[in-house]
């Protein structure tokens, strides 16, 4: 019977050392679902997080894309596999420019390895041109001289750069005012409604309550639930987390 | 016809238009100030002395540039990278090549270009040591390329006994002494090296990379810019080029001597950061590195035309390289 999830992760277990960052953690992700991924501080999110992206490789067990076993070794790996990441500091160069942000690991070169320009610009300025819809500045601005909101569109335009499936938004949100987390959170119904599935991983469970169809609780390493939204209630969100899964409803892992 | 004519009234305007932001943007940059201080210097040094002026003097400035340059632009592709990347071998490994590639020749009677491509991968191995010491077993550069200071000055001298070898082939002598049209064959190897350093690291994806690493290592790494190798291979760039240095003043002096180029890297940390290069790395300059390295020679040469004793040349650069490095540390302040 083909699984209803695209995307899967299959009793991962990563370990530095004697400390088990992640401790035998399995899920799914179905297309244009977007899931958040919560838990407190050192539950495990960001160590999660590298290794689908590639950054890590997990002691343990292994991801599928479309029910293949898939190696992701390295960022380039994932981003082939239409994974990417935009991480809680954003992973941009200020004294760069926004089209160098946006191609670096990934720009479009020709012969000797030759920078095409001209393209990326216009690409860089395309992608842009949806994401920001007021202004625009010019993409050849150095990263240093752009607002909060404008940088994290910057590092998410990257992320959308080339044919992503998956779309893992790490704390995206949190050094940003009040009318820039809404236009996050416009761009991400948004991006759902093109046929992308979201991670999205955040702290303020209210505003991750309001976007997400479903959750995936992490404490200390481990998957403690995995509830579909419309099956659960903020409170209960929160208690499984403060709690560590000794409160509220363990037995939906 | 007439469209045609407005097209191309539009695309001379847009060019022009593009000129003159470039210019205004040159004007503004820290490129232009250097380039600047650099004329007043020539200025002043040349009104103090004219014979700065004669032909001999400027083609001894261009062999003295073209050693600083080369070396400068290595040491700047190192710099760049971040992560406390420095280079502190390449005054000793100018004399280990240099001296290298006269016991090459001399002692063992190897063909002129072999030995200078035996040289070349020499140094370069050691560079490919100091990237590897770097990425794959984290020792801090400042560490292995001092020690390569210390050795392959020691190695220079053990292999010399501490005596220059002479009687060094006519041919190989051309290019250190060699004029093409009046021009110093060191000066066209420089613009050549610069050239290629130019459009490595702003026509490339490589420079950007580099800033990149540069600037935030682990962005990079998250992006999948591959830091290990290309932190590597600035290294391998940056000896290579001091292996080419070595040769070239090898022929100058028409000797392998194991006492030439000390502090020479210095002088190339100094060049680089005078250019706009920061220590700490994500920003640098090929057209300010070499303008740095023509500063520094300009303030040697002048210390000789003006008669002043060559103990003062150190404290003379020691005195730029602090003040240098004051101002961009303060100007990044200012602008962070």
């Amino acid at each position: 019977m083909e699984s209803e999830y695209f995307f899967e992760a299959s009793h991962i277990t990563k370990k530095f050392g004697a400390v088990v960052a992640n401790d035998d953690i399995s899920f799914g992700i179905r297309k244009a679902e977007i899931v958040g991924l919560v838990g407190d501080n050192g539950a495990g999110k960001t160590t999660l997080v590298k290794q689908i992206m590639g950054v890590e490789r997990p002691t343990k067990g292994d991801f599928y894309l479309d029910g293949k076993k898939v190696e992701i070794s390295s960022p380039t790996v994932a981003k082939s596999l239409g994974i990417n990441a935009v991480y809680q500091e954003l992973a941009l160069f200020p004294s760069l420019s926004i089209v160098e942000n946006i191609f670096a690991g990934s720009q479009l070169t020709g012969p000797l390895g030759i920078s095409k320009w001209k393209i990326m610009k216009e690409k860089a300025y395309e992608k842009l041109r949806v994401l920001m819809k007021d202004e625009v500045p010019r993409v050849d601005t150095p990263v240093k001289e752009l607002s909060g909101g404008q940088r994290q569109e910057v590092a998410i335009a990257r992320a959308l750069l080339f044919n992503v499936r998956l779309l893992i938004l790490d704390e995206p949100t949190s050094a940003l005012s009040v009318r820039e987390r809404e236009k996050i959170g416009e761009l991400v119904t948004a991006l759902k409604d093109q046929g992308i599935s979201i991670i999205y991983i955040g702290h303020n469970i209210e505003e991750v309550f309001n976007l997400v169809d479903r959750f995936i609780i992490l404490s200390r390493g481990k998957k403690i639930a995995d509830i579909e939204k419309k099956n659960t209630s903020l409170e209960e969100v929160v208690a499984l987390i403060v709690s560590g899964g000794a409160i509220g409803r363990s037995h939906l892992k | 016809m007439g469209k045609n004519t407005i097209i191309v009234e539009e695309n001379v305007g847009a060019k022009s238009r593009k000129t003159t932001v470039g210019i205004t943007k040159f004007v503004g940059s820290g490129d232009f100030g250097i380039l600047t201080a650099l004329i007043a210097l020539i200025v002043f040094t040349g009104l103090m002395n004219p014979r700065f002026f004669s032909i001999y003097n400027l083609q001894t400035v261009g062999q003295q540039w073209a050693v600083f340059g080369i070396l400068a632009v290595g040491e700047t592709f190192v710099i760049v990278i971040g992560g406390g990347a420095i280079d502190l071998s390449l005054g000793s490994i100018t004399a280990l090549s240099g001296v290298l590639v006269a016991l090459f020749m001399v002692n063992y009677h190897i063909p002129m270009i072999l030995s200078i491509i035996l040289v070349l991968l020499i140094t370069s191995g050691i560079g490919l040591w100091h990237g590897l010491a770097m990425t794959k077993l984290d020792i801090p550069p400042f560490v292995t390329t001092l020690g390569t200071l210390a050795i392959a000055r020691g190695a220079a001298s053990v292999i010399t006994h501490g005596w220059p070898i002479i009687n060094l082939p006519n041919s190989f002598l051309f290019l250190g002494q060699g004029m093409i049209l009046g021009m110093p064959v060191p000066v066209i190897l420089l613009l050549t090296i610069a050239a290629v350093a130019v459009f490595f690291f702003y026509y490339t994806k490589y420079g950007s990379y580099f800033r990149a690493i540069g600037e935030n290592v682990k962005a990079a790494e998250k992006v999948g810019i591959a830091v290990v190798k290309l932190r590597t291979i600035t290294f391998v760039l940056s000896d290579f080029l001091g292996g080419l240095v070595g040769i070239i003043v090898a022929a100058r002096l028409s000797q392998g001597q194991p006492a030439v180029g000390t502090m020479y890297e210095l002088y190339a940390i100094a060049a680089s950061v005078i250019g706009g290069t920061a220590l700490t790395g994500g920003v640098a300059s090929i057209f300010g590195a070499l303008m740095g390295a023509a500063i520094i020679t300009v303030i040697w040469n002048a210390l000789v035309l003006l008669g002043i004793s060559a103990f003062w040349q150190d404290i003379a650069l020691g005195t730029v390289i602090v003040v240098a490095v004051t101002f961009d540390v303060l100007r990044r302040r200012k602008n962070a």
